[in-house]
């Protein structure tokens, strides 16, 4: 087994223990949404939500994108980076399928439900706007907005 | 009692029919089978040549020119949230502004533009070159296909085998539909600050604009409530008519 892999579940396991002392104020979920019609939101929905969750089962870093990098990047407030993520291995965490929507099918919807400070009661919904899997011992998810912060 | 406007525009007919349906896409009838017979008659016309065309490229697993379908335009936001195929086929009203003039004394006419996206993934130079004119040729066929009103590979007539004209009363509701312009670039959605510069991904499309025209028509049952109309001229004075010189009576059914 490489190195990088062998390193993971340390990676896994001090990721989770920064949420045991509460310093992860945010939820993330992977919501995989799929429809009866024939076009998206045609039917009726059914959604496949799936957390992702670091070590113990507490919640990753999520960070708001800070104005400059919004506005070099045309983003809109309320962008999120979310993670380090740790990759799916032995002892735990996410794969890179469930992150990227590899397994979504045609029309379905990939979204993104955060909870926490300021997401409102029941969160707020984003759509992926890019995934980084450059390093082999996490991965970097940008999320921007599709709800009205105020919604 | 409130009374419904009996009045029809194009497709949409007011009062609306009530429904149980969790949706309101019945409203506008004329975009989805617009987008379906488009969607057909590119698939008909040029599917076999597609199919050759295709292998051993980066749309290989797309088996036909139009893989994927969408009743709305293709912002960064849609595409950002659900899965697509390609080559992809939008169909949409535009939102330059609609304008509504009067055609005859008792009519109206609603004029709107339509934007038709076909949208290809990112291509490398060699399929570049053994795809590309699909853009044009998809084009054509959109134009042929409206000027026939549309393609018995959407619909037709059984016994004769031509195609059912769709687009006007009882399909669509248009009262004129004509293509504007067309232009091949970029995708909507692939351009930004970042993507304009050379090395961004270009998601090539062909772009069409269509310009309809849907007329007002009064429902012919618009006013139930009258049974029958009762009319008398005459002379008179202050004290009412005395002498009546014309009587009228019409019983409605």
């Amino acid at each position: 087994m490489a190195l990088a892999q062998e390193l993971l579940p340390t990676f896994f396991a001090g990721r989770g223990l920064i949420g045991e002392f509460g310093l992860r104020p945010f939820r993330v979920y992977v919501i995989r949404r799929a429809w009866t019609g024939t076009h998206t939101g045609d039917g009726t929905s059914s959604d496949v939500v799936t957390e992702i969750v670091e070590g113990g089962g507490n919640p990753p870093k999520v960070v708001f994108v800070n104005e400059e990098k919004l506005a070099l990047g045309g983003l809109p407030a309320g962008t999120l980076d979310v993670g380090p993520i740790t990759p799916e291995h032995q002892g735990g965490g996410t794969s890179l399928a469930l992150l990227s929507g590899q397994n979504v099918e045609r029309g379905e919807q990939l979204l993104f439900r955060v909870e926490g400070p300021g997401m409102g009661p029941t969160g707020r919904l984003y759509a992926l706007d890019s995934l980084k899997t450059d390093s082999p011992f996490g991965w970097m998810l940008r999320l921007q907005p599709i709800a009205d912060e105020k919604a | 009692m409130s009374r419904s406007l009996y009045e029809s525009i194009g497709g949409l007919t007011f009062p609306v029919p009530s429904s149980a349906e969790p949706t309101l896409v019945s409203l506008d009838p004329a975009r989805d089978i617009l987008l379906d017979l488009l969607a057909t008659a590119i698939n008909f016309e040029l599917g076999a040549r597609w199919t050759q065309a295709v292998t051993g490229t980066l749309l290989k697993d797309s088996t036909t020119p139009v893989a994927d379908k969408l009743p709305t335009g293709p912002s960064a936001e849609i595409v950002k949230q659900r899965k697509e195929a390609w080559p992809l086929l939008c169909v949409y009203r535009a939102e330059d502004p609609a304008t509504v003039e009067q055609f005859t004394l008792h009519e109206d006419r609603l004029t709107q533009r339509w934007v038709v996206d076909y949208i290809l993934c990112p291509l490398d130079a060699g399929d570049d070159r053994r795809l590309r004119d699909i853009l044009t040729a998809v084009a054509k066929c959109i134009v042929l296909t409206i000027r026939a009103g549309g393609h018995a590979a959407y619909q037709a007539d059984p016994d004769s085998g031509l195609p059912i004209a769709v687009l006007g009363q009882g399909g669509c509701g248009f009262s004129s539909i004509r293509v504007v312009d067309f232009r091949l670039g970029r995708a909507s959605f692939a351009v930004n600050a970042q993507q304009n510069a050379v090395g961004g991904v270009v998601y090539h499309a062909m772009s069409m604009t269509l310009e309809t025209t849907e007329n007002t028509s009064s429902m012919a049952d618009g006013d139930p409530a009258l049974d029958t109309l009762g009319v008398v001229a005459g002379t008179g004075s202050q004290d009412g008519i005395v002498k009546d010189l014309v009587s009228v009576e019409l019983d409605f059914e």
